[in-house]
């Protein structure tokens, strides 16, 4: 008997240990990333052209004379690690966008997208 | 000298009464590069703020112009938990936490040229709050209320969710910060400031 029972206990306690990951994401797809350099060309590429390639955007914004397109992908990733003394969970959302900047006629004035860039 | 089997029973005791202790992390966004405002010039076009920094993680159209908002929240919440004495409270364990939360935000303002009017960042560290649990169970999760940190800017397409709102928060929809037409509100702001103070009424 002796310590047979609390050694059994923690071995226990050990081995119930876990890890877990976890994961969403959410808004469009990030087409833009698979876009050709030349898709987009200011001054030349319409509103259309860019619904076309891209789909419906995540938001439109109206400006006084522009338009705007907003499209937005979030990825959320976590991780868990579940120690029963000590635990531990993380996570990190990250953010691919894309905006377009149209004039009054729906030609494309600005463009820009994220520095940060999620995979597809 | 302990003997080994007070050696065993002690760490038992301490792996078991310990139960609990978890720290959660949650990074929003990426950290904003302040080096970016030191040569923005301070008439700049909208265009090289979009260069600089990508699009903005919230925009929106002003009566003479437009605002950017960039935002970079970074959350850490500490839980402690004990089991309770006696012959009971050996099966509940309690649980305390608070978090905090490092915020970073960029705002420019631009006049109707889509020239940079006014712009400012901050950084500052707050606190998000404290909460207590009891549960019969081991579980691991979020005991603060940090959700106005983060609320994700995707919650725009959730636009359909607005008209199963309380009567007041649906007719305040209209109004709503998240669209991009009606200004903007950093994600640290509390439910009681301006326009939300209505919808507080629904509670």
């Amino acid at each position: 008997m002796g310590a047979a029972r609390p050694v059994a206990a923690l071995l226990a306690a050990v081995v119930l240990s876990s890890c877990a990951s976890y994961g969403s994401v959410d808004g469009v797809d990030n087409l833009w990333r698979d876009a050709p350099v030349d898709a987009f060309e200011k001054g030349v590429t319409t509103q259309s052209q860019v619904l076309e390639q891209l789909g419906p955007p995540s938001q439109l914004i109206n400006l006084q004379d522009q338009t705007v397109f907003y499209y937005l992908t979030e990825n959320m990733t976590g991780k868990g690690r579940i120690f029963i003394v000590w635990n531990s969970v993380s996570a990190e959302t990250r953010y691919d966008r894309a905006i377009f900047f149209f004039d009054a006629e729906g030609v494309l004035q600005e463009y820009a997208f994220s520095k940060e860039e999620i995979p597809r | 000298m302990l003997t080994w089997q007070q050696l065993s029973w002690c760490s038992v005791a301490l792996w078991v009464g310990l139960a609990g202790c978890a720290r959660l992390e949650h990074d929003i966004g990426t950290p904003l590069d302040r080096a970016v405002l030191e040569h923005v010039a301070a008439d700049a076009y909208y265009a090289e703020i979009l260069e600089e920094l990508g699009p903005p993680t919230e925009m929106s159209a002003l009566p003479d112009g437009m605002v950017f908002v960039y935002e970079h929240a970074s959350i850490t919440e500490r839980q402690y938990g004990l089991i309770l004495p006696g012959e009971v409270g050996k099966w509940i364990k309690a649980v305390y936490a608070s978090a905090d939360a490092d915020i970073e935000t960029f705002v420019f303002v631009f006049d109707a040229e889509g020239r940079l009017s006014s712009a400012d960042a901050e950084v500052w560290e707050t606190d998000a709050g404290a909460g207590m649990s009891m549960t019969l169970l081991f579980s691991t999760g979020s005991f603060t209320d940090t959700e106005q940190y983060e609320s994700s800017p995707a919650r725009s397409l959730e636009w359909g969710r607005a008209l199963t709102m309380p009567p007041l928060v649906s007719l305040n929809n209209r109004q709503s910060l998240e669209t991009g037409q009606n200004g903007i509100q950093l994600t640290t702001s509390p439910e009681a400031v301006g326009q939300h103070a209505l919808e507080l009424k629904a509670e």
